[in-house]
């Protein structure tokens, strides 16, 4: 075994440790960063331009050399006793492998690391918040190596007859790799070898079904994919100067029907390729078809950014294939901005344009793509006389300028480099100071610097110069505020901005706005201001790190004072909270990710607040991703844990993935009993009961809401009412509409007592059927109109949603076809847009079938078309509807005989699994039935057959 | 019934090698039992994927306390009282035990199950008579 003094984690916390000391406070997260990439380089040895350019990748180099000067001597600081293992040269800093071991070395010899900290180990992040480019091939790399020493040691601790540690360590690798046929194994041997079969079988089982769940989640993005609305092309408010021929030849390329599928607009930041083009696209658009614009930002993975762009934020399990599904047969141009923010751009271009072969990307970005077939158009410096010089003049007051002002002005713009963001600046400034003066600001503030920056290109020179002329010119009020702005990526308020500067916010925002550091977003309401992107990013630059964190921190507590003014999620919010959390979610959701980072304590509060409005807006990928983070911070209690697993028993919820709901609801309710939180408790029942009702386990389900009931009723009396909806629910599926009455309406006047609109909607709406079927249908219209008030009140879309699927059945039920296919089509995009393709289906068969009654047969074959894909995967009742569908498409296009096989077939699905189906469901059945007439199927009915009549490609 | 230390050690390794398959297998048997007893499947729930996970369930569970005798008796006894509410005859359970056999030998593999079969013979033969009378 090799043994070296000192250790480098790099799970969970990074930090140095050695037999008698930890070190794990950095003064910078980049100075941890460099001793980790020291440690990773082969030989231990970097380049300092290659170090800086890891540290710094969006920087010009030159003004990366004293920043790495900075943060090696934190990080020597930081690390005290084990300085010496640093080495530093003019070319070169490297590390003394022969003195330091990271997680990483020591994981290959497995020898060294016993199971119980290869247990945390494997439990642990690697590099934690961590999201640099670099991290993430080392990231894979280290769960393969952490994948590979759990495999050796539970190997070795079975050979050595400890069962129950190899269980634990096999364990915690199926938390990393639950595909992992090896560990499995050894999962199940250490079962079998601790005498729990049934264990073993428990854990065999949730290894073989969980490639299911995610085929399953696939296929239904189908629907939500082809309900996706694409991000359309901006509509900036300032005037576009200069750069005519550009334009036309960005027009002529993209208009061209033979030109290449990839243009790629090339330039440094600041140049104005997002602008060029949005205005070489402007006009064009519709001739060419809508074009998409997508404004890229750092990710992971460039496939699964972009999916989350379109789809707003939905998991989907092969991004590459559901960008494939939005994009395919649209036949259009989509806009990437600043793609060099993603990894590997060129790759991502390649694999984008291999995959979709009728799609053209007009991409902006620092350096072309290096792909085949790529057109490329360097963006350059504006023209000085006719381009530059207009535009300053205008910009700055639109006189006639004497011959001597001229000349001062062409030197100023000689100076910005020609970048139109710098030339705005200027003006800015200009507006103040004589021409003369900024020329003067401009050279000495050049002159500092150039020592230090003699190699760095002209044009980014003068860019830098520029702002930071501009950033200097701001006092220290004007700066403080525009570095505390810059920390929210989505803007502030007025409001806002009053918390952080004070009395003077007025005259500040006038100020910054007069430099043309911030701009003002009128589009929003209330207005909103903002930085530009380069400033944004040369601030950040500006800025020293323990300010930033300082500033950071200032953020978090501001947004979550702003959270802590919204209703916690599992209570109905009022409408005044939806529309805060909709303008402010950009910043709500950056200030929890960095409370993540720094494991604060306010991440709780922000996410508890905002999950419900976030999930209500499809977020659900980073609900999960903060779930995920939320469990490893210190210190969480069991009513946190509980809340977790609600929010992530909501999120399956969603997808229709019933066991996980099942799984996580228990987990949360055992957790809220822990924590004596038995209101909680009861909700986590309930949503394990929709699970059960959806699995139509009735039987189960009844008895569950009967025990829930009595509980709720001790612990949580409001809640009971809310249990007593539920079961209404469940008896309108079983016929008992005397009983379903009596505890819908119960809820119903409950609901209205306490102010709950959601309860009262789901409650009214269930009423609906409970009248239709009791053959009251005079109250309907009253009713119909009461539970419209209500949802303009509460502006929910599941709710709307909801409502308008029973709406639609009823108008279907009672003849109106007309208002059924206008009902059941709104309910479609209300559906889409709440994303909840389990109930996306059920809204296409009824409009479906109201086409169909009219006439419009084309119409229904291309909506039945389009459920086709998520057929299988729908609930059994919901199939025997769509079985009933296409047999009367079938007749519609005269072939009696299929049309009759498929009404038997539905008959003898429903008999055969003892389906209930909801009225409208067997009423519609039982008549078409009487209309086509059945053929019985000859044996046995099953899910196959089934599924193979409804996917036989009927046109 | 007793089983001796080493018979049950060879039983559930047994077991242990046929985890991977049981889905197919139970599978399997409901299937070959639903053919030749088309009567049957009225008795079932519509859910046969949780009916297939209970059979292997109990077959575990049974390994698991078989050194235990009476806690097995006890509860092959409850078992076999529910069945007469599920419709089970004497005949159903020596089809049972027969059946579970051959579908066991098309997935364990016919050569290897065969050194190991009057083992399982012994197992299921218990089995039965211990749940039938459970249900007198």
């Amino acid at each position: 075994m090799v043994s070296s003094p000192w250790r480098l984690s790099l799970f969970g916390t990074v930090g140095l440790h050695s037999d008698s000391c930890s070190l794990t406070d950095f003064e910078t997260k980049r100075a941890a960063k460099i001793l980790v990439l020291l440690s990773f380089s082969r030989n231990g040895k970097l380049r300092r331009e290659d170090l800086a350019d890891l540290l710094w990748p969006e920087d010009f180099i030159d003004s990366t050399r004293l920043r790495l000067r900075q943060e090696l001597s934190r990080l020597r600081r930081g690390i005290g006793d084990a300085a010496d293992i640093i080495h530093a040269s003019t070319d070169d800093v490297s590390i003394d492998k022969s003195q330091i071991m990271d997680d990483l070395d020591r994981l290959s010899q497995p020898d060294s690391i016993d199971p119980d900290e290869l247990v945390t180990l494997l439990s642990e992040s690697f590099l934690a918040g961590w999201d640099d480019p670099w991290v993430i091939p080392k990231r894979q790399e280290a769960d393969q190596v952490r994948v590979r020493a759990a495999i050796a040691c539970a190997t070795k601790l079975l050979e050595e007859k400890h069962p129950a540690l190899a269980l634990q360590v096999s364990r915690a690798a199926l938390r990393l790799a639950s595909q992992n046929e090896d560990i499995v194994k050894l999962a199940i041997q250490a079962h079998t070898d601790l005498g729990s079969l049934s264990e073993a079988v428990i854990e065999f089982r949730k290894f073989q079904r969980s490639p299911n769940e995610t085929r399953e989640a696939t296929e239904k993005t189908a629907e939500e994919v082809s309900e996706v609305k694409l991000p359309p092309l901006p509509n900036p408010i300032d005037k576009f100067y200069g750069r005519e021929q550009l334009v036309a030849t960005i027009r002529e390329k993209v208009q061209q029907p033979n030109n290449s599928r990839l243009i790629t607009l090339v330039g440094p930041g600041g140049i104005g390729k997002t602008r060029l083009s949005i205005e070489a696209l402007k006009g064009i658009d519709a001739s060419i078809g809508f074009i998409p614009f997508v404004e890229c930002l750092p990710d992971q993975s460039p496939e699964s950014f972009l999916v989350s762009k379109m789809l707003d934020g939905v998991v989907v399990p092969d991004p590459l294939d559901a960008l494939s599904r939005i994009l395919t047969g649209k036949n259009s141009w989509l806009v990437l901005d600043n793609l060099e923010h993603l990894n590997d751009p060129g790759g991502f271009v390649a694999r984008l344009l291999a995959a979709i072969p009728d799609l053209k990307l007009l991409v902006t970005a620092r350096k072309s793509m290096k792909v085949s077939g790529e057109d490329v158009i360097a963006v350059g410096p504006l023209s000085s006389e006719e381009e530059a010089l207009p535009m300053l003049n205008e910009l700055v007051d639109n006189r006639r300028l004497a011959s001597g002002q001229v000349d001062e002005y062409r030197e100023i713009i000689e100076l910005c480099g020609g970048f139109p963001l710098t030339l705005r600046l200027a003006a800015a400034r200009l507006r103040m100071l004589e021409p003369a003066e900024l020329i003067h600001d401009i050279k000495e503030s050049m002159a500092t610097l150039q020592a230090n920056l003699a190699d760095l290109p002209d044009r980014h020179r003068s860019f830098n110069e520029m702002l930071k002329v501009s950033f200097d010119s701001l006092s220290d009020e004007d700066t403080t505020a525009l570095l505390q702005i810059g920390c929210f990526p989505g803007g502030v308020t007025r409001a806002i901005t009053r918390t952080i500067v004070g009395s003077t916010v007025d005259a500040v925002l006038d100020r910054l706005l007069d430099s043309s550091l911030i701009w003002l977003d009128d589009e929003k309401s209330p207005m909103r201001f903002r930085l530009f992107g380069p400033v944004r990013q040369f601030i950040r630059g500006e800025d020293t790190e323990e300010n930033r964190q300082s500033m950071n921190q200032s953020f978090i507590k501001c947004m979550t004072d702003i959270a802590l003014t919204l209703t916690p999620g599992w209570k109905l919010p009022p409408e005044s909270d939806t529309t805060l959390f909709r303008r402010e979610a950009t910043n709500l959701q950056a200030a929890l990710n960095l409370a993540l980072e720094v494991d604060h304590a306010s991440a709780h509060i922000t996410f508890e607040r905002i999950w419900d409005a976030e999930l209500s807006a499809g977020g659900r990928q980073n609900l999960l991703d903060w779930a995920d983070k939320l469990e490893k911070l210190a210190n969480v209690n069991d009513f946190q844990l509980g809340q977790i697993e609600l929010v992530r028993a909501w999120c399956f919820s969603a997808e229709g993935q019933l066991e996980k709901v099942s799984e996580s609801a228990q987990l949360a309710k055992g957790h809220f009993e822990k924590a004596g939180a038995l209101p909680e408790a009861c909700y986590a029942i309930s949503c394990n009961f929709e699970a059960t009702r959806h699995k139509l386990d009735w039987s189960d389900a009844e008895r569950g809401y009967e025990d829930l009931l009595n509980m709720a009723t001790k612990v949580a009396p409001e809640y009971a009412a809310s249990v007593r909806v539920s079961r209404g629910m469940v008896l309108t599926y079983r016929d008992e509409w005397d009983r379903a009455k009596a505890d819908l309406e119960f809820g119903f006047e409950q609901a209205k007592k306490a102010g709950n609109l959601g309860l009262q909607i789901m409650a009214g709406t269930a009423l609906l059927i409970v009248q239709y079927a009791k053959g009251q249908t005079k109250d309907l219209p009253n009713r119909l109109n009461e539970l419209t008030g209500l949802l303009r009140e509460l502006d929910d879309s599941h709710y709307w949603a909801i409502f308008l699927r029973n709406e639609a059945h009823l108008a279907l039920a009672q003849g109106n076809f007309a208002e059924a296919e206008h009902v059941a089509g709104q309910g479609r995009s209300v559906f889409s847009l709440a994303r909840h393709p389990m109930h996306e289906v059920e809204i296409r068969l009824i409009l479906c079938r109201a086409l169909i009654h009219q006439g419009k047969k084309g119409a229904a074959e291309e909506i039945f078309q389009e459920i086709f894909p998520d057929i299988d995967q729908c609930l059994k009742r919901v199939k025997v509807v769509a079985l009933v569908c296409l047999a009367e498409l079938k007749l519609a296009n005269n072939e009696p005989e299929p049309a009759k096989n498929l009404m038997g077939l539905a008959n003898a699905y429903r008999d055969q699994n003892n389906l209930r189906l909801v009225i409208f469901e067997s009423e519609y059945l039982t008549a078409r039935t009487d209309d086509i007439g059945q053929t019985m199927p000859k044996g046995d009915v099953t899910d196959q057959s089934v599924n193979d009549a409804l996917t036989e490609m009927p046109y | 019934m007793n089983f001796t230390n080493e018979e049950i050690a060879t039983l559930r390794a047994s077991f242990m090698q046929l985890i991977p398959v049981t889905e197919q297998l139970s599978a399997d048997f409901y299937s070959k039992m639903f053919q030749e007893h088309p009567e049957l499947p009225p008795l079932f729930k519509p859910d046969m994927q949780s009916q297939q996970d209970k059979l292997i369930d109990t077959l575990a569970a049974l390994l698991d306390v078989l050194n235990k005798p009476d806690v097995a008796e006890n509860a092959l006894h409850d078992l076999g009282k529910r069945h007469v509410a599920y419709g089970a005859t004497p005949a159903t359970y020596a089809w049972v035990e027969a059946n579970l056999q051959i579908v066991m030998a098309q997935h364990a593999g016919e050569e290897a199950f065969e050194a190991i079969k009057p083992l399982w013979a012994k197992l299921l033969s218990f089995v039965t008579k211990t749940m039938l009378e459970g249900a007198k």
